[in-house]
């Protein structure tokens, strides 16, 4: 059977491999030879048999050389260029992605700021509401009360009684509501913030406003006997608006943090994409450098050996300090002027 | 469902709550009540914010960071609440009545709820997990509170996370009828 040129290649390979093993025997044998029995030797005898030794041992490694270059040149390095060129390949799909993840992140980012403000906004809406109707509520209640103390100052007299609750009625009738404060829009369009704004229910007063007119018989209800002593019944009556506008204010604020809270609760919060960032030191591989590495490398070595591992100690690399000094500033943040500091995201 | 009957006991120690008359949420847990290492440095904590001549200062350096961001949390709130409240109150539901009992963290009257947790676990997988829907729909209805809020601090990262919970009338309504008595007998 005929063999390819490959296959040819190989028994080719064995067979130089064969006489290359049998040199690297026939080399070593020498050496055992030439080294015998050193001791019984004079020191200029051991000398030059030492030098023989070493030329022996000097055109073995040439030949072992010889093949194992062939071998990585023929057979290994092209194997792992597979490997180089698949890496590159991932490495270059790495990137692609990290610049997909940040394209996210920045979407991902963006949506979450339109749902803060929309959520911002409802809060706001919530708040304003009820400021607006809470204000209306104590206007109309103060507006009363401000006119039964006039009145009662005044000293009206009780047959007026009838035409003043009239008075009142209509006063607090004229009382507006207060305008809604605007809300700084950013990320909202004004659109979305209309169509946000009417799914809520509006506060129109007309309710209260009815209450108020309806509780003015109550204020008004001991005015003649409050005549009799105004002084004191204004005095009295001032010191239970006090109080309703102490529990009133309790009430309003409970509730405007509460409705913080609870919109803070349930506010939709995205999942942002995960970076880490590592810190590395620029290798411009130079003396200057070299020695840096090794001066902040021992002098911040109580901080940094935790980041050293090595299993033989006299195998420590620069490249393992300056990846070591690199963590520790990661981890500090502290700034060794000396280094140029690059920020890789990953 | 109805709710009537309803006392509040302030100022009321956790053993005498214990010895009221109802049934909380915690009767229709399964299995024994042993509290765990972490169900105590919950209660530390609560001590810590909640009932400070309680707490032994023991575990300080977990505690005060625990306690410290909820507290920032709740901010200006807290004034405005009343801590380690107890209820008693009768559920109303299709004919029967059953006696209710609950101890509420934080609480605003016909307001707002809110229960403190000490956890690692995220809300999203604890609140079904530990029924605490169920358990915050109670104090609701014994309350009077629209809204109940669980606030979460991770004990490892002094996070905070909070969430309202969604209302679970059911649960109780079907544990009326299954503990309840007829009305008619309990007002007799």
């Amino acid at each position: 059977m005929e063999l390819t040129p490959q296959q040819s290649g190989w028994v080719k390979l064995a067979g130089i491999k064969e006489t290359l093993v049998k040199d690297l025997n026939n080399a070593e044998i020498s050496i055992q030879g030439i080294l015998a029995d050193l001791q019984s030797r004079d020191h200029a005898k051991i000398e030059h048999a030492i030098n023989e030794a070493k030329s022996v041992f000097k055109q073995a490694k040439g030949i072992r050389l010889e093949f194992t270059r062939l071998i990585d040149d023929k057979l290994i390095n092209p194997i792992m260029d597979y490997e180089k060129r698949m890496q590159k390949n991932i490495d270059a799909g790495v990137v692609i992605e990290l610049e997909a993840r940040k394209a996210e992140a920045m979407r991902i980012q963006a949506e979450q700021i339109y749902l803060n403000e929309v959520a911002a906004f409802k809060t706001h809406i919530k708040n304003e509401l009820a400021r607006i109707k809470n204000k209306y509520i104590d206007d109309l209640r103060k507006g009363i009360n401000v006119m039964y103390r006039e009145f009662l100052l005044n000293k009206e007299p009780i047959e007026m009684l009838e035409s003043i609750k009239l008075h009142a009625a209509s006063l607090i009738s004229s009382f507006k509501l207060d305008d809604f404060q605007r809300f700084p829009l950013n990320a909202v369009t004004e659109q979305q913030a209309h169509e946000i704004f009417m799914d809520f229910e509006k506060y129109d007063g007309t309710q209260d406003l009815e209450n108020a007119i309806y509780s003015i018989n109550d204020v008004f209800k001991t005015y003649q006997l409050d005549l009799q002593n105004a002084e004191m019944a204004i005095l009295a009556n001032q010191q239970k608006q006090i109080e309703i506008d102490k529990s009133r204010l309790e009430q309003q604020t409970f509730e405007k943090l509460s409705n913080e809270l609870i919109d803070d609760a349930n506010s939709v919060k995205l999942e942002m994409p995960k970076f880490k960032n590592e810190i590395r030191i620029v290798n411009d591989n130079t003396e200057t450098w070299a020695l840096n590495i090794i001066t902040h490398f021992m002098k911040n070595y109580q901080f940094i050996s935790k980041h050293i591992k090595v299993k033989s100690w006299d195998k420590l690399t620069l490249g393992q300090m300056s990846t070591a000094l690199a963590k520790h500033i990661q981890e500090t943040g502290e700034q060794i002027p000396s280094f140029q500091i690059e920020e890789i995201c990953k | 469902m109805q709710v009537t009957n309803i006392d509040i006991y302030k100022d009321f120690s956790f053993d005498s709550y214990l010895k009221l008359p109802g049934y909380s949420y915690s009767s229709f847990k399964k299995g024994n009540y042993t509290p765990t290492e972490k169900m105590k440095l919950g209660t530390s904590v609560h001590q810590f914010m909640l009932e400070p001549s309680k707490y032994n200062h023991e575990n300080r350096d977990v505690i005060y960071p625990i306690a410290n961001v909820l507290i920032k949390d709740l901010g200006p709130m807290l004034p405005f609440l009343d801590a380690e409240l107890s209820v008693t109150c009768d559920f109303e539901h299709d004919g029967y009545v059953m006696p209710y009992r609950g101890r509420v963290d934080l609480v605003r009257m016909g307001s707002l709820v809110i229960d403190l947790k000490i956890s690692e676990i995220p809300l999203n997988r604890s609140i079904d997990f530990f029924g605490y829907a169920e358990q915050l729909t109670g104090y609701c209805l014994a309350m009077g509170c629209d809204t109940g809020m669980i606030i979460r601090a991770c004990p490892k990262t002094f996070k905070t996370e909070k969430a309202t919970i969604r209302k679970n009338i059911g649960f109780w309504e079907k544990k009326v009828l299954a503990h309840g008595i007829p009305i008619n007998n309990f007002k007799f």
